[in-house]
């Protein structure tokens, strides 16, 4: 079986996995990371919404073979040691989550919109297609601005 | 107004019929229903959601206002939306919920699954639906790629051959055989 290296979390780790393999279930099953979320599997409802060299991407839908060398950072590795990042801060002082469940995939994706936007709009905030049966949408809406300060 | 298996599709059957018979009477809405309900909770929300909403304000051509009222599991629920049907699909543009669930444990957590409930009514009413694509052949397998479809291309790719797609909005209509 091939064995495939790649940064997680700031921490170099080494697979061994078929090359097909999602990195969800690289993440999941072999590595323990479970902070990514296994909704559908085909990257539609992104609960394992995730980053690769800092960008989302949903792990479902990536196979191992293709972060060989690279940097993935799930949720686990989003915060800085005790303090937490800006957006985990937010999400907690607006109570964002209700079950939770889609919430780790939600910060990753907000996490990225800021990184690249620092400043979002309205439509720049939709085009997160994280989905969340709950609803929270309004307060994650919330949390970003009070990230960005909009 | 609510998520549960009932309250998002019987009640709200029941409260457009409520409309319907408040209509037929040439009575108001929201009076016909203050006339109607007997538990004095929703009436109490009612009222509110009636003072604080502004029921009955003089509205530009193209807009309107409703009201729905709901009680379940020992709590009411009263709620006044505008909607605004001027552009490409409808909108709606305002929402006042008065709801009365007792003493709460937590407030914020009432709070959330208030607006999660207006939320999910809003897209279970103008938007969601299952839509399944139509049936494309499968994409020949790339070593970079899974168990998904290449793009987030959500309508032209299916992944797999069982069970409809979850659906997102979409108003493309379902061109798939069910």
């Amino acid at each position: 079986m091939p064995s495939y290296t790649f940064t997680l979390n700031g921490q170099s780790v080494t697979v061994d996995a078929p090359a097909g393999l999602g990195l969800l279930y690289v993440l999941r099953d072999i590595l323990g990371v479970t902070g990514p979320k296994y909704g559908c599997g085909v990257g539609v409802c992104r609960a394992c919404t995730s980053h690769l060299d800092g960008q989302a991407f949903t792990p479902c839908t990536t196979a191992v073979s293709a972060v060989a060398g690279r940097q993935v950072t799930t949720i686990e590795g989003l915060a800085n040691g005790s303090t937490l990042h800006p957006v985990q801060q937010a999400w907690v002082d607006n109570d964002v989550a209700q079950c939770g469940f889609c919430q780790p995939g939600q910060i990753m994706a907000a996490a990225a919109l800021i990184n690249t936007t620092p400043h979002p709009t309205d439509a720049d905030i939709d085009g997160i297609q994280n989905v969340c049966r709950c609803g929270t949408y309004s307060r994650i809406r919330q949390a970003i601005k009070q990230v960005t300060g909009s | 107004m609510g998520r549960s298996v009932y309250t998002g599709t019987g009640r709200t059957a029941e409260e457009i019929m409520m409309d319907e018979i408040a209509a037929a009477l040439h009575r108001d809405p929201v009076q016909f229903r203050l006339d109607t309900l007997k538990e004095e909770k929703a009436k109490a929300c009612l009222r509110w959601v009636r003072d604080t909403g502004s029921w009955g304000r003089s509205m530009v051509a193209g807009t309107a206002q409703g009201v729905a009222v709901n009680t379940e599991h020992r709590s009411a629920v009263a709620c006044l939306v505008e909607i605004d049907l001027r552009g490409t699909e409808p909108r709606v543009t305002k929402a006042v919920l008065a709801f009365d669930a007792g003493i709460p444990m937590n407030p914020s957590g009432l709070e959330q699954q208030m607006l999660g409930g207006l939320n999910d009514g809003i897209s279970a009413t103008s938007r969601a639906g299952l839509v399944r694509p139509a049936w494309r052949p499968r994409p020949a397998p790339s070593p970079t790629r899974t168990r998904g479809p290449p793009t987030p291309t959500r309508a032209t790719s299916r992944s797999t051959t069982k069970g409809a797609r979850p659906c997102l909005p979409t108003r493309s209509p379902s061109t798939g055989s069910r």
